[in-house]
């Protein structure tokens, strides 16, 4: 009912004569002729056609809701932005944005627009405590205040003297505006003149842009969390680089005089020390030497993470720098009794570009990890072309172990700094937690990965690919080690299948014959079928350590019978392996080859064993074998604990040609005061002494080493082994290995040769 | 280095490691102490003191190439554990009479 006397004022005068709470405007209703009796104004709007504003209502709050102004958290311009598009749509006068203060007793005008002028402003705030009804029912109302008639509608007519008069106002459409469930504003909406009837649609816009309003609000606190969060993580991130390179530094500054100082510690070591001295300068020396290694460990963490490390790229055999990881730890394996073997695949390229040192380092990291974590069992590498990838060079090595493993929840976390899976376990293994985030370190620089499988107690697959370039024209290639074994019928025999993959394709590859058994029953009866269909092996590769019938017990049952007749036997060792090269050479086979198997040293012994059973001269390879690499610049310091006055120049007279220097002690009980207070690297121990015996003595050293924290000193029982008991005792009492009584010149040679050629 | 039986009363000969030329007279003549030793010991049936010459026999006779020293010395360290008086009278014969005749040459 028009009850407005300014009615004319209006540009828009018609109005639908229907009901006016539609929802939907109607167009045809929008087209009414009907005279208005009562000064209410219509929505002005609906002079257009219905559909079109309504269309324009939708296409405006989808541009609002996507639009910069609502998202980039800017509030200001967007609140400038819904009151500009609130006067738009509802064509009224003015439009405002009022927020609640934080003690909520008044509202602060955050923006107004005034369509006519076309201004924004703000800057003015309403008292809770003036205007009670209204602020009760903005807090109350679910919906918006629909105030046709501001000046008689009870919830705003509080505004007629200080606010509605003086801006001659007469409609209000107040939408909340809500966060979190709480009413934290109002969108106000203010019609100019006379009273206006408000459409239900006007009410739903209303609301729509109050809406908008939470989401603007929303948007611009995201982005305050957002810009602490990126201020913080800027904030850590310089400080890490700082840490790193002040690491870097630090660690490169310690190390100098550290050099000085362990390098001084071992020339002292060399001079004359009263035995308090030389125990002091012992826990000097080894102190030293783990500070040392932690502070490597540091300085190659920082300089990854400051990005100081710089990665080599230069030629280099792929097949040499697993070959070097394996040697290294051949003897940490060997002393722990456990099966060490690498399979490189035959497909893998070896001719790489890239960096050898930083690669060795990743597979001694992983391969070491293995060996610390696993008691018993096995520690296998495989070396493959990575599936995953499809260019070449891409190689992956996946070193899996039958140790402690990993409990699903920490795979993810191993591989943090100074980190191990468990803290317990770091009190067991030792250790800094670095190897491995230095190993992921390098690994992504090579453009790789790093990551882990595992099954807690039974054992775990440490899995790492980088991505280096293949030699285009590999330079001045190595010629591939050759023998020529063509038609040499083979056979080999391991319980580990790797080992006879390995086998198998080395001496396949050059022409051998292979076949495969699985345990020393079976090569015995694999040995019996080929000789009497009389097609005998020639060469037989023997594991010493296999369940059931071990290699020995093979070789020996081979010389009881006509088996061994034209057969060259080649013993596979590993753990206890002086004692085995000395059972190798007490039955008088070919030779002998300290696991894990490389090609080299199949080669090696293959030549020289076939040369040597056949009586002729071992095969021609195509390039004239390298120069024997020189041997190990400081000798051996052994001790040799004996009573027999006799066996005691035997064995000085059998090093007096070698290098390494020998001392003696009559019994135990002097050899334990000797290792007291000396240093030796073997100690060959005679078991059957007067004063202190083998045994004890052997007990009391290992006892004195564990107080000490030392690394076990290599042990060789000397003894004639009579009884099989006698051999257990053996090893109980803490003796590596085992060298029968009498020994022989060469066997003893052999024995120390290996060893220094083995220790790590 | 296969050491020979003694059959009959002719010398035989040990081919010994031209290296060990400076010890093994020295160890020869060390033996011949241990045919005096083992027999003032037999006759006060110290076994433990022939128990430990034996056992010596037994591990260093082979090193310097007398494998019927370290035979003799095994035969004899098992005599000595069981007091058996006339074998451990065998043995040191049998050692006195390989001291007698053998001849080292060196190469």
């Amino acid at each position: 009912m028009p009850r407005h006397p300014r009615l004319a004022a209006r540009k828009r005068t018609k109005a639908p004569t229907a009901s006016t709470r539609q929802s939907i405007p109607r167009p045809k209703r929008a087209t009414g002729t009907q005279t208005q009796t009562r000064s209410t104004q219509r929505n002005p709007s609906l002079g257009q056609d219905a559909a079109v504003l309504l269309e324009q209502y939708q296409e405006t709050l989808r541009k609002l809701a996507q639009s910069e102004a609502l998202n980039s958290g800017n509030l200001p311009h967007a609140f400038q932005t819904i009151t500009e598009a609130c006067c738009r749509l509802l064509q009224v006068e003015r439009a405002s944005i009022w927020l609640f203060t934080t003690d909520r007793t008044s509202i602060t005008l955050i923006d107004l627009f005034e369509s006519g002028p076309q201004r924004h402003s703000a800057d003015m705030v309403l008292p809770a405590a003036h205007y009670p009804v209204y602020f009760q029912s903005l807090a109350t109302e679910e919906r918006a205040i629909v105030a046709h008639d501001a000046l008689k509608d009870p919830r705003t007519k509080e505004f007629t003297r200080t606010y509605l008069a003086p801006l001659n106002i007469g409609a209000m459409l107040d939408a909340p505006i809500r966060q979190k469930g709480n009413v934290v504003g109002v969108l106000c909406t203010e019609h100019v003149g006379a009273p206006r009837q408000w459409a239900i649609y006007e009410e739903q816009l209303t609301s729509s842009l109050a809406t908008m309003a939470t989401l603007a609000m929303e948007a611009a606190e995201r982005r305050e969390v957002e810009q602490a969060l990126r201020v913080a993580k800027e904030a850590a991130e310089v400080a890490n680089r700082a840490k790193s390179e002040f690491l870097a530094s630090m660690s490169h500054e310690i190390r100098t005089p550290m050099n000085a100082i362990i390098g001084m510690a071992d020339l002292l070591w060399e001079t004359p020390l009263t035995p308090e001295q030389r125990k002091y300068l012992r826990i000097f020396r080894r102190a030293g030497s783990s500070l040392l290694n932690l502070i490597s460990d540091i300085l190659d963490l920082s300089k990854v993470e400051a990005g100081h490390l710089n990665l080599e790229s230069i030629d280099f055999d792929l097949s040499e720098v697993i070959d070097k990881a394996i040697e290294i730890l051949a003897m940490r394996a060997n002393e722990k009794g456990l099966e060490l073997a690498c399979h490189l695949a035959p497909n893998v390229p070896c001719a790489l570009i890239g960096d050898p040192t930083r690669l060795t380092q990743i597979l001694i990291n992983l391969i070491g990890n293995a060996l610390k974590f696993t008691e018993k069992g096995s520690v296998i590498v495989l070396v493959t072309n990575d599936v995953d990838a499809h260019t070449p060079g891409t190689i992956r090595f996946s070193v899996s172990d039958t140790g402690i493993g990993i409990p699903a929840d920490k795979l993810g976390t191993i591989f943090d700094s100074f980190t191990q899976a468990n803290p317990s376990t770091t009190r067991q293994y030792g250790g800094t937690g670095l190897g491995l985030a230095i190993s992921k370190h390098l690994a992504e620089r090579m453009n790789g990965r790093i990551w882990a499988e595992s099954t807690a107690g039974k054992g775990s697959i440490f899995h790492c690919t980088v991505a280096l370039q293949v030699q285009t024209q590999p330079s001045a290639q190595k010629p591939a080690l050759q023998i020529n074994l063509a038609g040499v019928r083979t056979l080999a025999v391991d319980d580990h299948p790797t080992n006879l993959l390995i086998l198998r394709e080395t001496l396949g590859a050059w022409g051998a014959q292979v076949t495969e058994a699985g345990s020393g029953t079976a090569a015995l009866d694999e040995l019996r079928r080929a000789s009497e269909q009389g097609t005998p092996y020639e060469l037989l590769l023997l594991d010493c350590r296999m369940p059931g019938l071990n290699g020995f017990q093979v070789a020996e049952k081979l010389k009881e019978t006509s088996l061994g007749k034209g057969l060259t036997v080649i013993m596979l060792t590993s753990d206890h392996w002086a004692d085995d090269i000395a059972r190798t050479y007490d039955l008088g086979l070919g030779g002998y080859l300290v696991k894990p198997i490389r090609r080299s040293d199949l080669f090696q012994t293959i030549s020289i064993a076939l040369g040597r059973t056949k009586g002729t001269s071992p095969p021609v390879r195509a390039e004239p074998l390298d120069p024997a690499p020189p041997t190990s610049t400081r000798a051996l310091r052994v001790l040799l604990v004996e009573d027999s006055p006799d066996n005691q120049l035997l064995v000085q007279a059998y090093l007096k040609q070698t290098a390494h220097c020998l001392d003696v002690a009559d019994h135990g009980a002097i050899a334990l005061e000797k290792f007291k207070n000396g240093h030796y690297d073997v100690i060959l121990m005679d078991m059957q002494m007067p004063v202190m015996d083998g045994y004890t003595a052997t007990r009391a050293i290992r006892k004195w080493e564990r107080d000490h924290n030392l690394p076990p000193t290599q042990i060789i029982a000397l003894t004639a082994l009579a009884l099989k008991e006698e051999a257990v005792k053996i090893f109980e009492a803490g003796c590596n290995t085992h060298i029968t009584k009498p020994v022989r010149k060469t066997t003893l040679l052999e024995v120390l040769q290996a060893y220094k050629e083995h220790r790590v | 280095m296969q050491t020979p039986h003694p059959k009959s009363s002719d010398r035989f000969t040990v081919r010994i490691d031209r290296d060990l030329e400076d010890i093994v007279p020295g160890f020869l003549a060390n033996r011949q102490k241990d045919l005096r030793t083992l027999r003032s010991a037999l006759a006060e049936h110290d076994f433990a003191t022939i128990q430990v010459l034996a056992h010596r026999m037994k591990g260093d006779g082979g090193g310097y190439g007398f494998d019927r020293i370290t035979e003799i010395g095994g035969g004899m360290e098992l005599a000595a554990a069981r007091h058996d008086h006339p074998a451990i009278e065998q043995h040191t014969a049998e050692l006195e009479d390989f001291l007698t005749r053998v001849t080292v040459v060196y190469r």
